[in-house]
Order: structure tokens, then sequence, then C-alpha cells
């Protein structure tokens, strides 16, 4: 599906669950102000933050603890999408925490079936031998999470009922 | 309130003994007594689980009357893993980028320290 779009192939990025948050984590070869700024920094972030051929027409980010941030994701092969957040927290360079939901190129908020109304999203930033240690919180992908955090196990065990239950669907990649 | 397949499909999972049952149906059908075996459970509990379970559209029941043996639907857990992945890969692909745009910074900035090389 996704082949290795990294090249180099050092680069891995750790995926996992905490209850119901999808958690990602890689390492960056850069010092952690700088990976700070990238995600802070409209002109940084306008650069990296969407998929591959996706760009940031429009984008502004007021990040500070109760800051929009509002931006167009322009993809080639589907309609653009305006995004609208809010910063909970920015701890420079430690810490940063946003939430996320679609709205409309003014900032009201727009519904789409089936997917959550809002996200957060909380980056934290460590030092690591190589550079810094990236870690991506991102919550809220289900909607109803009261019932959701409930989770104590992770995910994994829903990886292996799929494994025994059904066609494999090409285990590694 | 009513929940999009995929939150049906979370919210069926987020008990610890539905997710037992899937468990115990990944390895072939069984009948509800014997579905009750392991659970410290009446009946009328572990109908209710099942009922949930068959509404998120997780278990198929048979239509013989009083056998009604249930089986794992493998459809919504796919979809739920379909869907994991697309946030995966959206993660994975602003990774790519922002190494990338780092290695670039860092090498800018590296030019315009003047003494470079």
């Amino acid at each position: 599906m996704t082949a290795a779009a990294g090249s180099g192939g050092t680069a891995s990025t750790r995926i996992g669950w905490q209850g119901a948050e999808l958690v990602l984590t890689r390492v960056f070869h850069a010092p952690r102000e700088l990976v700070f700024r990238a995600w802070t920094d409209e002109e940084h972030w306008a650069r990296w933050f969407g998929p591959h051929g996706s760009t940031l027409p429009f984008c502004r980010l007021d990040a500070r603890p109760g800051g929009t941030l509002h931006y167009q994701h322009h993809f080639p092969d589907h309609p653009d999408v305006w995004i609208r957040g809010t910063y909970t927290e920015v701890a420079p360079p430690e810490r940063l925490a946003f939430t996320v939901g679609f709205s409309d190129p003014a900032g009201a908020r727009v519904e789409r079936p089936g997917f959550p109304e809002e996200m957060t999203i909380t980056v934290r930033f460590d030092e690591h031998p190589r550079g810094t240690l990236v870690t991506v919180h991102h919550a809220g992908l289900v909607q109803d999470q009261g019932e959701v955090q409930g989770w104590t196990e992770s995910l994994d065990r829903l990886a292996t009922l799929l494994a025994v239950s059904h066609t494999h669907t090409g285990a590694d990649r | 309130m009513s929940l999009d397949p995929l939150s049906a499909t979370f919210s069926a999972l987020a008990d610890p003994t539905r997710r037992a049952i899937l468990a115990r149906l990944s390895r072939g059908e069984a009948t509800v007594t014997e579905l009750a075996e392991p659970f410290d459970m009446s009946m009328p509990a572990i109908s209710k689980h099942l009922k949930v379970l068959e509404r998120a559209g997780l278990i198929e029941r048979g239509r013989e009357a009083q056998w009604r043996p249930c089986r794992l639907q493998a459809e919504p857990l796919k979809q739920v893993e379909s869907w994991v992945e697309q946030y995966r890969a959206h993660w994975e692909q602003r990774f790519d980028r922002l190494d990338a745009y780092l290695k670039e910074l860092q090498a800018r900035e590296k030019n315009d320290d003047g003494s470079g090389r």
C-alpha cells in the first residue's frame, strides 16, 4: 500500500496504540529547537505537514496557548480540505498540543459525516543521542471516547484477531 | 445518538468480554452456551454482549431456531484496520517530509554561517 516512501531506509516510524490514541514516534536528526520550530512556524509547517503531493496554500498558525491554527489542505486527487483548531499547549521546545477539525475557508466548523468532529494532537520533543525524538499522540479518532477509553489492551489484539480470522493482508511490508 | 459504523465497531470492541468472545470465535463458530462457559456471567448478560457484536456486524448468528451458532465477521475489523492504516500512512509521509525538510534547513543554515567550508 504505502510503499516505503522514505529514502535511506533508516528513518522508521514506530506506531502503536495507547487506549484509543494512535501513538507515533520517530527520531529526527536535528536539534530539538529546530524541530519544534518546524511544528510551530507557519512557513516551516506548510512545507511538510501533509501527505506526499499535498500542499498548504493557506496556513496561519498562532502557536500560543489559546491561539488558533487554520489551513487549507490541497490534494492533487481530491477536493481541498480546510482545517481549523486551537493550541492547548505550547511549551517550547518540549511539548505542543492542538486540536484540529474540519472548517470552511472562513474558519467556521464544518461537519463531515464519518469523520470525528475534533481530534487532539499532542507532540512531545525529547533530546535523543541522534537528534530529537518526536512522539505524536493522535486522539479523538473515534467518536465515542467515553466508552473507548476503557481499552486497556492494545490494538495488537485486533491484529491477532484479524490474522487468525481472515485471509492475511500482507503482514510485512 | 447513532454512531457511524467505525465508531460502532470501536464501541463494540471496547469491552474485554466482547473481545474475548471475538477471540474465541476467531477459532471457529460456537453456540451461546459454549461462549458463556469461560465467563462467570448469566446467559442474558452474554446475550446482551452478543447483540452488541451483532449490531456492529462483528458476528453473525445462524438462523436455526435454538441452535444459532455465532460466527465472526471480519469485514468491520478490516475496515478498522484500513482506517487506522490511512492515518498511519499520513503520519509516515508527514514524517518523511519533515525529515527531508529539516535536512534542507540545516544544510541552508550551515551555508549561511559564512565560514562554511
